[in-house]
């Protein structure tokens, strides 16, 4: 545990000096710890096994939109459990709002992996369904192969609200893809 | 898109980025951003408002005590926005005894000081509604400063660090509005002024769970 503090402390304290190599460590191992815990404790929040990775997913986004707000003084873990459980809390919270039941209360039908999106899939019939920014950044980025940085310059987003739209997006396609297949 | 691509995503993106983190601590961009608007709303008073009269007097009980109180009020809600803005932040509400008590104080004073009879007509003063909405004016100049401070931070509870930002702005606003305030008396400021201040705290709260949401 000790260990693991000072590990992610050093990574992080490397990473804002500019590491990419740091950083992927970082990332990597918070994503392993994260999966042994939702393992557990994910059912507490009203989620289920298959949302593991979207979750996962937006915290790794608000973990590196948000990095600026870890002091190198501090220590990391309870940073990062912050972070964990707004993002949990935000995410089931959404879940809810959308009215969807969990899979588990229907005994006979049982979650399916999740599906990978991937361009090559028959996309833009899904794309009109979307909200606006999140269409036009997929349409971007996802088909047009721009880059983020372009991408927020010609939509005038910061380059997070950029990521974040393309990931609500994908997700959103990816759910509806799931849905249309069924 | 998988974990892993995103995960070399984002590094790339670090990379790609600012470089290292910003070097100065978030505490001198709340502070400067707080103190360029409070220089706004004290402008606005000297320009449009007249100074109060009991100001020629040299500062009296009710200068001195709303200014105390509001000037501890804010300087105690600087710290808990601040305090709140990262994701680990918590916070306790004991400090919000010590403006409370300074107001207490300062009533307590004045009741003794003067015959129960005039209480009613000092509490209602000449100007309620105005001093009222001036004090509530004042203060959203500062609230919008803290919350475009706030927009970088990660508040785990918006609405909490929002209303402590509206507590901010609010004991500023108050400190700042004794320089005009025609009334001289605490029951007036306890009746009418923190009123306002918890008008924008409700304000701060309301606009943060809007804009400070990430």
């Amino acid at each position: 545990m000790q260990d693991r503090e000072q590990q992610w402390a050093a990574d992080m304290r490397a990473a804002q000096a500019g590491s990419g190599e740091a950083y992927i460590r970082l990332l990597e191992s918070v994503s392993t710890s994260f999966r042994q815990f939702a393992g557990l404790d994910l059912r507490r929040f009203g989620l289920q096994p298959s949302d593991v990775e979207d979750v996962l997913q937006e915290i790794l986004l608000a973990i590196h939109l948000k990095r600026h707000t870890w002091r190198a003084d501090h220590p990391f873990a309870p940073w990062l459990r912050a972070i964990i459980r707004h993002k949990l809390v935000d995410f089931a919270r959404r879940r809810r709002r959308r009215g969807e039941l969990p899979l588990e209360d229907f005994p006979d039908i049982r979650p399916v992996a999740p599906v990978e999106p991937s361009f090559s899939m028959p996309l833009r019939h899904l794309l009109g369904d979307l909200p606006r920014r999140q269409r036009e950044v997929v349409e971007e980025l996802g088909l047009g192969g721009a880059s983020v940085a372009d991408t927020a310059m010609k939509l005038k987003m910061s380059r997070g609200a950029v990521y974040v739209a393309f990931h609500r997006g994908l997700a959103a396609l990816s759910a509806k893809f799931e849905r249309d297949r069924s | 898109m998988n974990t892993q691509q995103l995960i070399h995503t984002l590094a790339s993106d670090l990379q790609a980025g600012a470089g290292p983190a910003p070097a100065r601590p978030r505490w001198t961009r709340l502070a400067v951003l707080t103190a360029l608007a409070s220089l706004v709303s004290l402008a606005a008073i000297l320009l449009w408002l007249s100074p109060s009269s009991h100001l020629a007097h040299g500062p009296g009980t009710t200068i001195v005590f709303s200014a105390l109180a509001g000037a501890v009020l804010a300087a105690g809600a600087f710290w808990a926005t601040l305090k709140l803005s990262y994701p680990e932040g918590r916070l306790g509400l004991w400090w919000l005894f010590v403006p409370l008590g300074i107001l207490l104080l300062g009533l307590a004073l004045e009741m003794y000081h003067t015959p129960s009879s005039s209480w009613m007509a000092r509490l209602w003063g000449n100007s309620p509604g105005a001093c009222f909405l001036c004090v509530t004016a004042l203060s959203l100049p500062i609230l919008a400063a803290v919350l475009v401070a706030l927009r970088d931070g990660a508040p785990s509870s918006p609405r909490l660090c929002g209303a402590m930002a509206g507590l901010l702005a609010g004991g500023i606003a108050a400190a700042l509005y004794t320089l005009h305030c025609p009334e001289d008396s605490l029951l007036f400021v306890a009746s009418w002024h923190v009123p306002a201040v918890l008008t924008v705290t409700f304000f701060g709260a309301l606009a943060a769970g809007r804009w400070l949401h990430w």
